[in-house]
């Protein structure tokens, strides 16, 4: 009894150990029930650190399935995927089990929930990680006789958020997708839409993102290698790209489709965001279209085009305010894509370097009329830095260049040539430039250009007109040269000055033809842009030669920007035809003609400048008159008797001229001419090598004051001088003293022109001139002879016979008279009524035995009158006959 | 026509009588002869190039008196003092001895023989 009761006791305990210890036991078979349940299937799961199973369900540290596919028509090899579950717990229903054990098959829901989940394929192509995964599945389980239990799942949800999936350093982050897969599906994963919020490049942000695409596992029957992806989407930087359908090519592993860029307003670019810092700014909207093809982590884009709407631009600076370059990249009606057959073979991650970004060749565009290439290079998101050279063929960037400022006129022209240039942590930055250019321009409006703005006044001339030109340009080394430019004027173009009036008198022609005629031909210059630290420091351009108007301009090298405030600069002209190009006007008219020459030595400051003994000749000449103000009213008798209005001409040759100029205006010319000539209908008046020095704009306060002064001209065979003369335009006053020597008085005689009186010997005098508005006085002029000589009043026999008795000694005494002294005086009045007292001492050897005679003669005439004919208008031989002849002992 | 006549014969005649001349030192011929005066086209006389002022004195006066002349010519004649001068030269210069400086437009050269 003992025994048996012992054993009954033990036997109903072993009856409650074993549940409890297979319950207990569960680590250590749980893997050997899974290894039985997957035999014969292609998959493979590794359980570690399983936990005693609850009544809902299980916990296990590792779950590690492997999953091989095999091959198949569209892979050669078979592919393993490795799945790795952290921390999980599978749970069920513990209601449900109840059913099984009465029934013999049920359904039931059992849920993976784990800390992490990880894909991982072999060979080895990318990882796929989720953080807290879910996954649920409905399973039916039937229990049979005699047989083990049948396990069949039913349904497998997985809803995919913000997993990632990293490939080397590329890494596609917040990936949504529902994976929901059934056997009423037949386990096709239906299509449901792939979003992948933001790719990665070794941990920095790269511009594409918010990827979006339909997806599912049900292939084409025609085409069951290839998967498709339907409704693309993706946003390069804020442009939203899109494509209808991928089609990847799983057995050959490509793809190809077309991008639509969609049309974004240029401002919502990152170039063209609006902000502080931001250089330019972007108007109007660009769209574009992309074919790629995708094979062996290449990519190739084909023939892709950009298209800028009508009148899109890109403007600099940013600043609205700031006036600037804009760039048109609008469509046109001859060429309506901004860039066209843009082709580029971009290789993603490449394995074989330790790259983790891009490595872009054979990228060229056609652009603006021309094509743009660049050098193979790389983008290293890690160093963000991309260094390249572009290549420029013929590219018309300046025929879509405008300048907003205040030169306006328009420009063509082309570049070609190469820029390496560096995107990185400091900006752009640029290599060495090697850039060609001819720049056509035209329509340049001369009052635009700095120093000829305005409107002309009596203190300013204007600029009217306008110039074109081209200038063949080449940058290289920091050097800007032009060579063989050519500027000409429209017709039109000139320079005018005017007078106090407000009229025009002097206009200086700068219309040219163009071509071998143009104004300035032959230009040749260079600018180098010295820049420190990016920043350019100063501009030095350099000498500057050209062939002007059939001569040459040479411009010695000028530095600007830099601190020096003064800058000086010699400009040089050699045979110059300037003369020919002034033209008078209102008051004056006339023509010049003649090449000029010299240096003019400048010296710039700010706002100002100075001349520093210009010297500046010609060869040439010309003829101005003078159209003379209408005479004041004159009696009947005036009108009739007196010399007519008269215009003069005034011609001179050869002038040379010696300028220097302070900052503050003050302007001294040193002139010297050939010689002077003034003609009127009565005669002319000729100084030879006239001479002196004005100066202008001496004083502030008065600055219509002009001073001529050492003024000297040779004036018949002798010479007239002037010390100092102060006149006052304004005014139109001064007095001064002219003062004359060797002058032949025959020529004064000729001047009066008496045909009967000779004359040899010369007169020097002292005559003091004040002049008036119109009007001139002389008051005690003196002229005296300097030496002895001869004078011959010629009378026929029939004069002397019909003169009286004392006339007839006084023609006698005339007919050879030798003086010792010849003195005179002259006055005149404002009106031009004058009289000149002359003085004679001396014999006639056949006159009464050539005894000592002394004769007295006084002349009254209007000399205004004269002077303005400048011919005799009175009668000096009547006067002689009739009145003033007194012969003394 | 008459008058020109008439103007020929007073030149013709005024060279056969001479000019009555003050007294110097030298003659007119003597100075003409050793080049120290010689005719220029106006009629009148001037120091030749490389010439002393020997005869300055002498040419003078007689540049006066020649002067006196001819103004009475071209009063009468209603002409110019130049142009009697010119014409004056050219009966003078038919007159000098071969090697005598004359002036012709400016220029100094010895009459050749």
């Amino acid at each position: 009894m003992k025994w048996t009761k012992r054993i009954v006791v033990a036997l109903l305990f072993a009856a409650m150990l074993v549940p409890a210890a297979a319950w207990l036991a569960f680590p250590w078979y749980a893997q050997l029930l899974v290894d039985r349940a997957l035999k014969g299937k292609p998959v493979h799961v590794q359980l570690s650190g399983i936990g005693i199973p609850g009544l809902g369900g299980v916990g296990f540290r590792k779950l590690t399935a492997s999953f091989t596919s095999p091959p198949d028509q569209c892979s050669s090899k078979p592919a393993t995927y490795r799945i790795s579950v952290v921390n999980g717990r599978i749970s069920w229903n513990i209601g449900d089990l109840d059913r099984l054990l009465f029934s013999g098959s049920l359904q039931t829901d059992i849920a993976l929930d784990a800390d992490s989940l990880r894909i991982l394929p072999d060979p080895e192509s990318f990882v796929f990680e989720d953080e807290h995964p879910r996954i649920d599945m409905k399973l039916t389980i039937v229990r049979r006789q005699k047989a083990p239990m049948v396990i069949q799942p039913e349904r497998v949800s997985y809803s995919i958020s913000k997993a990632s999936v990293i490939r080397e350093k590329l890494r596609l982050a917040g990936i949504d997708y529902r994976v929901s897969l059934s056997r009423d599906g037949k386990w096709h994963q239906p299509p449901d839409t792939l979003f992948v919020s933001k790719l990665y490049s070794d941990g920095n942000p790269s511009p594409a993102g918010n990827f979006r695409a339909l997806f599912g596992s049900k292939r084409d029957p025609l085409k069951p290698c290839a998967l498709i992806l339907s409704n693309c989407s993706i946003n390069l930087f804020e442009w939203n790209g899109s494509a209808e359908r991928i089609e990847y090519d799983i057995r050959k592993q490509e793809t190809s489709f077309t991008l639509k860029l969609a049309e974004i307003p240029l401002n919502e670019l990152p170039w063209f965001k609006p902000s502080e810092k931001q250089l330019l700014r972007g108007i109007g909207k660009v769209r574009g279209s992309i074919p790629i093809e995708f094979r062996d982590s290449t990519v190739l884009v084909r023939n892709a085009v950009v298209i800028g709407e009508a009148g899109s631009a890109v403007l600099y600076p940013a600043n609205e305010n700031t006036r600037g370059f804009s760039l048109d990249i609008g469509a046109k009606p001859a060429s309506a894509e901004l860039l066209k057959n843009l082709n580029a073979t971009i290789t993603l991650n490449s394995r074989n370097q330790n790259l983790a970004g891009l490595a872009v060749r054979d990228l060229s565009v056609d652009l603006f009329e021309g094509k743009l290439q660049a050098s193979p290079f790389l983008f290293d998101p890690v160093k963000n830095e991309v260094m390249l050279t572009l290549t420029l063929d013929d590219i018309h960037v300046l025929d879509r260049l405008n300048y907003h400022g205040e030169v306006k006129g328009s420009f063509k022209g082309a570049l070609t040539g190469s820029v390496p240039l560096a995107f990185g942590k400091k900006g752009l930055t640029f290599g060495e430039i090697d850039l060609a250019s001819t720049v056509t321009f035209s329509n340049i409006a001369l009052r635009d250009l700095p120093g000829l703005k305005g409107n002309g006044n009596q203190n300013k001339p204007l600029a009217a007109g306008t110039f074109n030109g081209t200038l063949p340009l080449e940058y290289r080394k920091n050097i800007l040269t032009v060579n063989n430019g050519t500027i000409s004027g429209s017709k039109g173009t000139r320079i005018i000055f005017y007078d106090k009036e407000n009229r025009q008198w002097l206009s200086f022609d700068l219309s040219s033809n163009t071509g071998s005629r143009a104004l300035l031909r032959n230009i040749k210059t260079s600018l180098k842009l010295d820049a420190v630290g990016g920043k350019t420091k100063h501009y030095a351009l350099g000498k500057l030669s050209a062939e002007a108007l059939g001569g040459t301009l040479l411009a010695t090298p000028v530095v600007f920007g830099s601190s020096n405030k003064e800058i000086p600069l010699t400009i040089q002209l050699n045979n110059i035809d300037a003369l020919d190009r002034v033209r008078l006007h209102g008051d004056f008219k006339g023509s010049l003609s003649g090449a000029v020459s010299g240096t003019l030595p400048l010296v710039l400051g700010k706002n100002r400048f100075m001349i520093n003994k210009a010297r500046l000749r010609s060869n040439g000449g010309g003829t101005i008159t003078t159209v003379a103000p209408p005479m004041p009213k004159r009696s009947a008798t005036e009108r009739i008797f007196g010399a007519p209005d008269q215009d003069a001409d005034y011609s001179f040759k050869s002038p040379n001229i010696l300028i220097t100029r302070q900052y503050d205006g003050k302007t001294v010319v040193d002139f010297m001419l050939k010689e002077l000539k003034r003609k009127t209908g009565g005669g002319e008046l000729l100084l030879t090598s006239p001479k002196g020095k004005l100066a202008m704009w001496q004083h502030k306060n008065n600055p219509d004051r002009v001073t001529l002064s050492d003024f000297s001209a040779g004036f018949f065979d002798g010479t007239i001088r002037i010390d100092n003369v102060d006149y006052d335009m304004a005014k139109k006053e001064t007095e001064t003293i002219l003062l004359m020597n060797d002058i032949p008085l025959q020529k004064l005689l000729d001047l009066q022109g008496t045909k009967k009186i000779y004359a040899t010997g010369t007169v020097k005098g002292s005559i003091p001139v004040k002049m008036s508005g119109q009007t001139i006085e002389i008051k005690d002029g003196a002229m005296n002879a300097e030496s002895s000589g001869q004078i011959i009043y010629a009378t026929t026999p029939e004069e002397r016979a019909a003169a009286n008795q004392g006339l007839r000694t006084t023609y006698e005494a005339l007919s050879n008279f030798l003086y010792v002294q010849l003195t005179s005086s002259l006055s005149m009045a404002a009106d031009g009524k004058s009289t000149i007292r002359v003085q004679l001492k001396g014999n006639n050897p056949d006159f009464q035995a050539g005894r000592p005679v002394e004769l007295n003669l006084n002349i009254d005439q209007n000399l205004l009158d004269l002077m303005r004919s400048l011919s005799i208008s009175s009668n000096v031989e009547q006067i002689i006959t009739e009145k003033a002849l007194q012969k003394e002992k | 026509m008459i008058k020109s006549t008439a103007l020929k014969a007073l030149l013709a005649l005024m060279l056969f009588a001479g000019f009555a001349a003050p007294a110097f030192a030298i003659d007119l011929e003597t100075a003409r002869s050793q080049g120290l005066a010689g005719e220029v086209d106006n009629g009148l006389l001037a120091v030749p190039p490389g010439a002393g002022n020997d005869a300055q004195g002498l040419i003078a006066a007689i540049n006066n008196q020649r002067r006196a002349e001819y103004a009475k010519i071209a009063a009468q004649n209603n002409l110019s003092l130049d142009v009697v001068g010119t014409m004056m030269f050219e009966k003078i210069y038919t007159r000098l001895p071969a090697g005598t400086w004359v002036q012709v437009k400016g220029q100094w050269k010895k009459k050749a023989g």
